[in-house]
């Protein structure tokens, strides 16, 4: 490398997997919920950061650094879902139910009388057993890949819902609805595979 | 795609879809005096939207209990294998 010196000294690639590739892994797979595609954007992100030697100023740690590339990666690809719409593991948008599931739009916007929410006290209900977990990811997984990205943003950051619509370039009442509708098809879900009301 | 309609609703037709709307909103944004007041008017009357709004909170509670939980780690042949292709793509 002849590009400076200081360059050598604040960026070392040999050592980023030891130092950074859990971290990084557990971001991303936080993120998207896929061990593959975290391990991907992993790869991914260390690749474009090679790319971008030269540009690193030294502004950011070498950590922040990556992890703004590995943002990238992410967003691009709940970006490239949302356009292609060919992951064969998930439902795609029109599968997700819409308002009408939900609500009576005769009655006001009521409840219809099979999707009113029940009572969870008044289950059995083992929230903290790993079977639990396993049905809540299960259920997080069956929204569409966009909605999926936004909620789960969204939930990680909790102050970070601006630049979650900024990433995805959507308007802060669509990420309402966004959300609104995931929480509601993520409830409904739990509801059936899990309280077994 | 279906398209995402905004959200609206008008104080005479404000019903479970605008409460459950403005319950996970206020998550998010401050509601305004009046929406603040249609929505506790309505989980008044309303046990399902009381239900949601209390499954609502534990909802995202369970994701983020979930994050905590889990131990997410790169097997050792994997880390190998990024070791190889940082090597490979440096020398370049």
């Amino acid at each position: 490398m002849e590009t400076g010196s200081h360059i050598q000294d604040s960026l070392n690639p040999s050592k980023w997997v030891e130092l950074y590739a859990d971290y990084l892994y557990r971001f991303a797979y936080y993120r998207v919920n896929n061990d593959e595609l975290a391990q991907d954007l992993v790869q991914d992100c260390f690749l474009a950061a090679l790319k971008a030697l030269e540009t690193y100023k030294g502004q950011a740690s070498e950590k922040t650094w990556l992890v703004s590339i590995l943002k990238n990666k992410i967003i691009d690809h709940y970006k490239k879902a949302s356009t292609r719409n060919e992951s064969p593991l998930q439902l795609s948008t029109q599968d997700a139910p819409s308002y009408d599931y939900f609500f009576d739009k005769e009655a006001n916007g009521h409840w219809k009388s099979d999707t009113k929410p029940k009572d969870w006290a008044a289950a059995d209900n083992n929230f903290d057993s790993k079977e639990f977990y396993k049905t809540l990811e299960k259920c997080l997984s069956l929204l569409p890949e966009k909605w999926k990205g936004v909620f789960t943003m969204s939930l990680l950051d909790d102050a970070e819902a601006k630049l979650v619509c900024k990433e995805f370039d959507i308007s802060s009442s669509n990420f309402w609805v966004i959300i609104h509708r995931a929480k509601l098809q993520v409830r409904a879900c739990l509801e059936k595979n899990w309280l077994k009301l | 795609m279906e398209e995402l309609k905004e959200h609206t609703h008008k104080w005479y037709t404000f019903g479970c879809k605008d409460a459950t709307y403005l319950t996970v909103k206020s998550d998010y944004a401050k509601l305004s005096f009046s929406e603040k007041a249609q929505l506790n008017f309505h989980l008044m009357m309303c046990k399902y939207c009381r239900f949601f709004a209390t499954q609502n909170k534990k909802i995202s509670s369970f994701f983020r209990a979930s994050y905590d939980k889990t131990e997410v780690k790169l097997s050792d042949n994997k880390k190998e294998a990024l070791n190889q292709v940082i090597t490979k793509n440096l020398k370049k």
